[in-house]
């Protein structure tokens, strides 16, 4: 049933990433017309795919790297129907869809469905370990979205200094992309502090049955550093190139890192 | 048409056909539209008429007897000048189709000066009403401008004839907004006292800019161009200072040097913590080194790069024109056409408007005869009666298209009396109808 309501909404997903993809002069009318529909529709069925898997496997859709996946791509969607009000940042489908899409598709093939093995409570709600992995998948897909638009910054910043400027009128402004930049940062790096927390307080109630493994420290170390970059942001005043550059590097340095430890090292922690 | 007595005129010259000195002598103030329309139509030169007069165009669409032509409107618009042969030879004169399909190209701006600007809608509206007030605007000639206004609308919605920029001055509002986004609320800082300076000033603070800075080497000049673009005048040697607070920054002096370069701005845009700062040079030779580019958070443009900027939006804008040509030749093709099908309309719904009353009269004469009726059998006659004359009509209405599409007006009052009709007398009154100003 889930992956029946991951195919029609990876589908309509499809529709809104063809019709960013062509651009306006080439894109047909109808297919403009029904690219944001779509997108909501898109979202609507990929939620409705997640909740089945989640009552499938009794607990939150993440303790596979399937189901991983599929959320991390619901947190990018959520994100982008949010930042897309912004004038001309609708754009910005053209890499955030196909992404999606792919996620989706890997959400597919990866395996997805297994029950999670109990994990030891020490004494905590099993709310305490929902909140910290949701938190978690919350700040990597705001973060994921900030990296996204720190690359499109990047590159228009480019054109405009190499004076490259046809079809730039499509493509939203620095200031605001800058500024999106700026909020999803925070309200991802918040978010990966929350979850952060929540994991901690639920190791030291468990002290005996876990210790901290690789992708625990991945994780710190990829706060660290968004923590110097709000730093430097927020107090330093810094902005443009250095803050996406910083943004660009964190969220690399963070795949690379949890891909890495995901398949080579200790698996999903 | 249908009447074969009357053609649709458009008589007029514009920035193609003449010059601005011939232009002028023919334009019409606003406040005498009124005036000229009453006269057309008084002195029988037309039937229907609307004057367009704009700075690019003066224009007179009249429905004219056939056999006129509109001579009488040609005499008119040359008549009162004491060069009336030179001012003719500058008058387009068009008829039928043909000037449907010119009124509705202006309407779509394809025959502006600048293709896809947007005033000209607002302009051949304001034309409309005020022939609508002065009962010059017909059965005729209110469909057709109407219709040419609806067309402007779908040209611009439907094609991107008006969203390219082709102004020096509003290309560098374009460029200024795609790196600061809006700029209501910023500060602008004008270097110098150029007139493209001035322009493309006027276009930013058009465009929200909320505070304008004029430095100058001569303090009085910059108050002259502070004054008149609304902004505060500042001597030439607070230029730094003022860098660390603008966001925009426009140059247009006649200095032969650059006056900006990176060891004057690298350490005001690290004092702005690289907050970005829109440079655009209008000066030639340049004011600002061409390295300031190269410093984070300093995006430096010049005269060239507004150039290009207008010169892709015309090439784009020529472009969706060809576009928006089929489109409006097409509607043009279909609302002459239609206009031959129009004359049947009254004649039409008076037939039948006939045939209602006299079905009436029966029925209330045979009104004691049919109560004996049971309910079913009174619905089952009613229906019989109506099927009845709905056939009896369908030939005369069919024919009645059929003479109005030839233009065949005598047969057309022929078939209207074997019903008891004028048709003149139905014409005169719908156009009465479709004049009045509540119509608009």
């Amino acid at each position: 049933m889930d992956d029946l309501l991951f195919i029609c909404a990876q589908l309509s997903y499809l529709v809104v990433a063809v019709a960013g993809l062509l651009g306006d002069p080439n894109r047909p009318r109808w297919l403009a017309r029904c690219s944001s529909p779509s997108l909501y529709l898109g979202a609507a069925f990929h939620g409705a795919g997640l909740v089945v898997l989640s009552t499938e496997t009794e607990g939150l859709p993440v303790y596979t790297p399937g189901a991983s996946m599929a959320t991390i791509a619901f947190f990018l969607v959520l994100g982008h129907l949010v930042i897309r009000r912004a004038p001309r940042m609708d754009v910005l489908s053209q890499i955030i869809m196909p992404m999606v899409v792919v996620l989706l598709a890997l959400a597919q093939l990866l395996p997805n469905s297994l029950r999670p093995s109990p994990l030891p409570l020490g004494g905590l709600s099993p709310v305490w370990i929902r909140l910290h992995i949701a938190m978690i998948f919350l700040g990597l897909g705001l973060l994921t979205l900030s990296f996204l638009v720190s690359v499109v910054y990047l590159m228009l910043r480019k054109r405009l200094k190499e004076k490259r400027l046809r079809g730039l009128s499509r493509f939203p402004d620095l200031e605001t992309l800058d500024r999106t930049n700026a909020r999803l940062l925070l309200f991802g790096f918040a978010a990966l502090s929350n979850g952060i927390a929540l994991g901690g307080v639920w190791w030291a109630a468990n002290p005996s049955s876990s210790s901290i493994d690789a992708t625990a420290v991945a994780t710190i170390a990829a706060w660290l550093w968004y923590a110097v970059a709000i730093q430097v942001r927020v107090v330093g005043g810094w902005r443009g190139k250095f803050a996406s550059l910083i943004s660009v590097i964190g969220f690399s340095g963070l795949a690379v890192a949890l891909i890495v430890v995901h398949f080579t090292l200790s698996g999903w922690h | 048409m249908s009447d074969s007595n009357r053609q649709l005129v458009a008589i007029g010259l514009n920035h193609q056909s003449a010059p601005v000195e011939v232009r002028e002598r023919l334009a019409m103030p606003k406040e005498l539209i009124g005036a000229h329309l009453k006269t057309l139509i008084q002195n029988g030169h037309a039937e229907e008429s609307v004057i367009l007069s704009t700075c690019n165009r003066v224009e007179i669409y009249a429905l004219v007897e056939k056999t006129e032509g509109g001579r009488g409107i040609r005499s008119y618009l040359t008549g009162e000048h004491d060069q009336a042969s030179a001012i003719a030879k500058h008058l387009y004169h068009l008829e039928g189709e043909e000037a449907v399909r010119h009124l509705f190209r202006v309407a779509s701006s394809l025959d502006s000066l600048v293709v896809g600007e947007p005033q000209i809608l607002g302009q051949l509206k304001e034309a409309y009403d005020s022939a609508l007030n002065h009962r010059s605007a017909g059965r005729v000639l209110g469909r057709v401008v109407r219709r040419a206004i609806s067309v402007g609308k779908k040209v611009r919605t439907e094609t991107a004839i008006g969203s390219s920029t082709v102004s020096v001055g509003t290309a560098g509002v374009d460029l200024a907004e795609q790196v600061l986004g809006n700029l209501e609320g910023r500060t602008g800082l004008i270097v110098g006292a150029g007139d493209l300076a001035e322009l493309v000033a006027v276009s930013m603070k058009n465009h929200g800019l909320s505070e304008i800075i004029v430095v100058n080497r001569t303090l009085s000049r910059a108050e002259e161009l502070a004054q008149k673009v609304g902004g505060v005048a500042v001597p030439y040697e607070a230029l730094a200072s003022q860098l660390d607070r603008v966001d925009v920054a426009v140059t247009s002096t006649a200095s032969q040097r650059p006056i900006l370069t990176p060891d004057i701005l690298a350490p005001v845009m690290r004092r702005r913590r690289f907050r970005p700062l829109f440079l655009l040079d209008l000066s030639v030779p340049r004011n600002i080194a061409e390295e300031v580019n190269g410093l984070e958070g300093a995006y430096v443009f010049n005269i060239d790069d507004l150039q290009e900027v207008a010169k892709r939006g015309q090439q784009r804008r020529q472009e969706e024109a060809l576009i928006a040509e089929a489109l409006v030749r097409g509607e043009a093709e279909r609302c002459y056409q239609s206009l031959d099908a129009l004359n049947a309309g009254p004649l039409i719904s008076a037939m039948t408007q006939r045939a209602d009353e006299i079905l009436s009269r029966e029925r209330q004469r045979s009104h004691k005869m049919l109560s004996t009726l049971s309910e079913e059998q009174r619905l089952g006659v009613e229906a019989m009666n109506r099927a009845m004359v709905k056939r009896l009509l369908h030939d005369p209405i069919a024919l009645a298209r059929h003479l109005a599409e030839e233009g065949r007006s005598e047969e057309m009052e022929l078939l209207g009396e074997a019903f008891g009709l004028q048709v003149a007398e139905l014409l005169t009154e719908e156009a009465e109808v479709q004049s009045s100003p509540d119509e608009s």
